[in-house]
């Protein structure tokens, strides 16, 4: 019973999501995979936010909660079927190749591995230390108390270690299975977790096949999937992979708009930096990174359009997540407290480490038994696609990998732990959220492989 | 420190909170800080919305060496004001034989601690 309440409340998560899709693409027409892919990414942020402003006006996640999410959401989808406004689902794609029927391969690698980490994940309670004592914990606090009058739980030092200031994308909606399920039962509700956790994969999909045939983007997508550091992040409870899922989707559409200007994919672009942000500290300076990027190719670039859509960016972020940076502000910071860290003159004390930090994640990524070799592919297929680097979206994303990893060895260098502790356990865990732009790049960049050649023959035709 | 067994712990505390008191080597050597750390963690977990105590609400902790700094003894007035209805003892007295002993005790006799039920192991 507590299984079927779940896999409903996750169907209210999917309507949600098609909602609000048909909402920015009016009428259009939607693959299979933006069905099952993009609308349930777009609808668990949207389902998580919308039970964090339930709580904060004093309504917990509940029973009736969820209905009237639910009925709302059936009153807009009926309106939309009136007007037509409703995106279609094009079951069969009308580019088919012959070849891609060799999608198979690929498509049975990737439903075996996320079914692997679906029966890991929910063949036991929450075990990972940091999915308990962090995650679990604001689950089940948030699924007792709204956040109206702010809970104990959020000022208490002694539980200093649960970090009370992270943000609660993933415990609101744990806590929304709690209110469905009409308990507080972890194990099923990891259901949660493992539908984050895979979503991950369409949106890589979804990235790729922007600018990638069918097959190698399948192919390249079915090599995230079996990533050993996938299975061990994959349905564990934490909010890490949600994190690396809704960050896929906003360089994503940052690419398309800076290659496209078009308002749609913008939206769609602050929708995801909103969920990024409100799922771990680290996506707040994604964000920032994405927002900066968008404005710097608005400069550069210098059409009005893109100047217009760096400033609605920031305003957007800022409107969407002002209620959570408001409520969070009086929280207590633990003494890791990274954002006053990296902007406080200390910084530049403390980068003589770097010497350490840089080398040891460069090793990192070459461990074969954590990325298979993942990065060393990526590496291979920008040298032999180095045309791509004119495409000023992936210039875009080289610098917003760039940034990403150097944000990070600048939190390595001022924290407050043994760095010869915290690496080993925490470096995959950190470069996992690095995975959509490397698998991102690595597919825009096979896209061009052999571009001149082609030109050349069509030429001599 | 198996799951099961904290699991089976936190459903013989009853309703009300618990006090988690350090016992022998377990208030100085450093080599339980880890197992402390995961003990406090999970069994807060697992007994919320009841409360596992370790230090005053404005006592900062993130590990077991902080849980061993700061020596928490409160007073009965304290544990009937925090509703606290079970210790658990973390450590074990005795030299030699099991390395790590949970004890649950209701906290009686103007003393946290005194014995009148217990169960434990490692």
């Amino acid at each position: 019973m507590a299984f079927l309440a779940c896999c409903l409340y996750l169907l209210l998560i999917v309507l949600v999501g098609y909602t609000l899709l048909s909402a920015i693409h009016c009428s259009s027409r939607m693959t299979i995979v933006q069905l099952i892919g993009l609308g349930p990414a777009v609808g668990a942020g949207t389902m998580g936010l919308l039970l964090f402003w339930a709580s904060l006006i004093g309504f917990a996640p509940s029973r009736k909660v969820l209905a009237i999410i639910g009925v709302l959401t059936l009153a807009c989808l009926l309106v939309m079927e009136r007007k037509k406004r409703l995106a279609q689902v094009r079951v069969w794609p009308a580019d088919w190749e012959k070849g891609d029927w060799w999608i198979v391969v690929p498509l049975v690698v990737t439903l075996a591995g996320l079914a692997m980490i679906a029966a890991g994940a929910l063949s036991a309670p929450l075990v990972e230390w940091d999915a308990f004592a962090i995650w679990g914990f604001k689950a089940k606090v948030l699924t007792h108390e709204a956040l109206r009058l702010t809970p104990a739980y959020f000022h208490d030092l002694t539980l200093s270690y649960s970090h009370l200031d992270y943000p609660l994308m993933v415990p609101f909606l744990t806590a929304g299975a709690y209110a469905a399920m009409g308990t507080v039962d972890d194990q099923t509700g990891k259901l949660v977790s493992v539908f984050l956790d895979v979503l991950v994969v369409p949106m890589v999909y979804l990235g790729l096949r922007w600018k990638l045939r069918r097959l190698p983007a399948a192919c390249l997508s079915a090599i995230v999937t079996m990533l050993p550091v996938m299975f061990r992040s994959g349905g564990v409870g934490c909010a890490d992979l949600p994190l690396t899922m809704f960050y896929a989707g906003s360089i994503f559409y940052v690419a398309r708009w800076i290659d496209r200007q078009q308002w749609q994919d913008l939206i769609l672009a602050i929708l995801f930096s909103v969920f990024a942000a409100f799922t771990k500290n680290e996506g707040t300076v994604l964000v920032l990174m994405n927002g900066a990027v968008i404005l710097g190719f608005g400069l550069w670039g210098g059409r009005r359009r893109a100047w217009v859509g760096a400033a609605a960016f920031f305003m957007g972020l800022l409107a969407i997540d002002a209620a959570w940076l408001i409520w969070s502000r009086s929280l207590p910071r633990t003494h890791e407290d990274y954002g006053s860290k990296l902007l406080s003159s200390a910084l530049v004390t403390h980068l003589p480490k770097l010497k350490e930090i840089i080398p040891a994640m460069l090793v990192q990524t070459t461990e074969f038994h954590v990325w298979g070799l993942l990065w060393i592919m990526a590496g291979v297929l920008a040298l032999l696609g180095w045309r791509a680097l004119a495409r000023p979206y992936v210039l875009a994303l080289w610098i917003l990998l760039g940034l990403h990893l150097m944000s990070y060895a600048l939190a390595y260098s001022v924290t407050p732990w043994d760095l010869n502790v915290l690496m080993p356990m925490t470096v995959d865990r950190l470069l996992l959220h690095t995975v959509p732009a490397v698998i991102f790049l690595a597919g825009w960049h096979w896209a061009e492989v052999g571009t001149a050649r082609r030109i050349a023959e069509s030429a001599r035709r | 420190m198996p799951y099961e067994q904290l699991a089976r712990f936190t459903d013989q505390a009853g309703n009300g909170n618990v006090l988690l008191k350090l016992a022998g080597y377990a208030k100085t050597n450093p080599i339980v800080e880890n197992s402390l750390s995961f003990v406090y963690y999970r069994t807060s977990y697992a007994l919320y919305p009841r409360r596992m105590y370790v230090a005053p609400a404005d006592q900062v902790i993130n590990n077991g060496r902080d849980i061993m700094q700061v020596e928490f003894n409160p007073s009965l007035q304290w544990l009937q004001e925090h509703d606290v209805r079970s210790v658990f003892t973390f450590g074990n007295d005795n030299a030699g034989g099991e390395t790590l002993r949970l004890e649950i005790r209701p906290p009686c006799d103007g003393q946290a601690g005194m014995p009148a039920a217990k169960s434990g192991g490692n």
